[in-house]
């Protein structure tokens, strides 16, 4: 009981080093901290549609951490080494993608079939429990709006936002400069932006049509 | 409804029911790995010795076949090249070198002898000229040069006369005489006088030859009348005169 608490009092840098010493129950708290952070950030950035490849990618994540318990050494924080890591393969996947055309292919595939079905479906539901419902439907369109943005800009949001990561943690994750960093989260707030009034507008528009 | 989002609308839209998680199976699939990498680690350091020393021996056993190859190929280099060494070598070596073994020798036989023959040594003999040749060049030259080497060094080393106008190569003026010579210094004048007399009758040629310290008994004997000068003989005119 005494080392559970101990391991939940210790930073995460302490349990890495403590798991590079062979302590599986280390790396047990270690992963119960940052798994979910991570799968979301994982799964956000390679969409809805690539599930499979987003689990796949999370536990190449984790395998990584784990091969390289022994060489681990404490020069930043452990969060902002695992997602670099996550980041990097995030990006190998993204030039994968590109290399193909399926990337933007995807991409525009997810926008036409949101854009025009989901009001829709969205519009149905509304007339049902349209005040439960209304947020609802906000939260899985800046969801979907989130999908769309540019890699890079995703890329931002979601370290800064969904893995709770300062600007300058940010910068040292994706090797950005401040500025760049501070412009593509600013990029990415005004497409949000854009992109959620655009569904608002669409999902009023089909409602009403539909009356 | 046109509502404009703020940004910390948008953010609190996007972190509302944002908890999503990863499977169990991935989760069991991760943790599983991981304890598996611990235990596997902890064997590997059992056996980490014997590994340890089998990969060393390995690497030895491939270090010494590079050694060896290496040696192996040294050998055939110097053994490829070496003639070629030998060859060209002695093309190098001039002929200086070859008489310095000869030096000590005529040294020492300059010193074993109690008196040293007046010789005629041309003055190309004296200067030691450097000259490169061929091995076999210098084989046959080394003798001769060493022959040589005790000729000019001894004059020069001795501070012999070689302008001596009566010395000869066979050196038998001075032999002849000796006996008289000798007489002479034993203060036996009446011999001496005898024995010259007898010696120039004999061999009139020597009137040419007379040494120095015999000049004197030469010159009363012709005076006296008792030694007869034959026409030929000038020099010992000339020298008569410079006396007088």
């Amino acid at each position: 009981m005494t080392q559970i608490a101990q391991l939940q009092s210790d930073t995460d840098e302490a349990l890495m080093l403590n798991y590079g010493k062979g302590s599986q129950a280390a790396f047990a708290e270690l992963y119960g901290r940052h798994k979910g952070p991570v799968y979301r950030y994982v799964c956000r950035q390679l969409g809805a549609k690539h599930q499979a490849k987003a689990q796949e990618l999370f536990q190449e994540v984790w395998l990584r951490v784990i091969d390289n318990r022994a060489s681990y050494t404490v020069e930043a924080k452990f969060s902002t080494w695992l997602y670099r890591i996550a980041h990097n393969l995030l990006i190998d996947e993204h030039r994968k993608h590109t290399a193909r055309g399926e990337h933007l292919a995807l991409v525009d595939e997810a926008h036409n079939d949101k854009e025009s079905a989901s009001p829709e479906v969205l519009s149905s539901n509304q007339d049902n429990h349209e005040s439960e419902l209304h947020n609802d439907f906000l939260q899985r369109a800046i969801k979907h709006c989130v999908e769309l943005l540019v890699p890079q800009q995703r890329d931002a949001f979601l370290l800064r936002h969904e893995a709770g990561f300062s600007a300058s943690q940010v910068c040292e994750i994706v090797e950005a400069k401040p500025e760049t960093v501070k412009t593509r989260l600013r990029y990415a707030m005004s497409q949000l932006r854009d992109c959620l009034h655009r569904k608002v507008d669409a999902s009023e528009t089909g409602g009403a049509r539909q009356a | 409804m046109n509502k404009q989002f703020s940004d910390d609308e948008l953010i609190k839209l996007y972190q509302q029911n944002n908890d999503a998680m990863p499977p169990k199976h991935i989760d069991d699939a991760i943790l599983a790995r991981a304890a598996d990498a611990v235990n596997d680690e902890k064997v590997s350091d059992n056996k980490g010795l014997e590994s340890k020393s089998r990969a060393q021996k390995a690497t030895k056993i491939s270090n010494r076949w590079w050694q060896y190859s290496g040696l192996a190929a040294a050998i055939v280099a110097v053994a490829v090249l070496a003639p070629w060494q030998y060859y060209q070598d002695p093309m190098l070596v001039s002929v200086e070198s070859a008489e310095v073994p000869a030096m000590p020798k005529a040294k020492q036989a300059q010193e074993s002898a109690p008196q040293i023959e007046r010789v005629d040594v041309l003055a190309e003999d004296v200067q030691m000229e450097r000259i490169e040749v061929t091995g076999a060049r210098i084989e046959r030259a080394a003798p001769e040069q060493k022959a040589r080497a005790v000729q000019a060094v001894s004059p020069v080393m001795y501070g012999i006369n070689l302008s001596e106008p009566h010395t000869k190569p066979n050196g038998k003026p001075n032999a002849v005489f000796k006996d008289i010579l000798a007489k002479l210094e034993n203060k036996d004048e009446a011999g001496a006088q005898s024995a010259l007399i007898k010696l120039l009758k004999e061999k009139p040629e020597y009137h040419d030859d007379i040494p120095e310290p015999l000049e004197d008994l030469y010159l009363a004997l012709v005076k006296s009348g008792k030694i007869e000068r034959p026409e030929t003989s000038s020099k010992s005119d000339d020298k008569s005169k410079d006396k007088n």
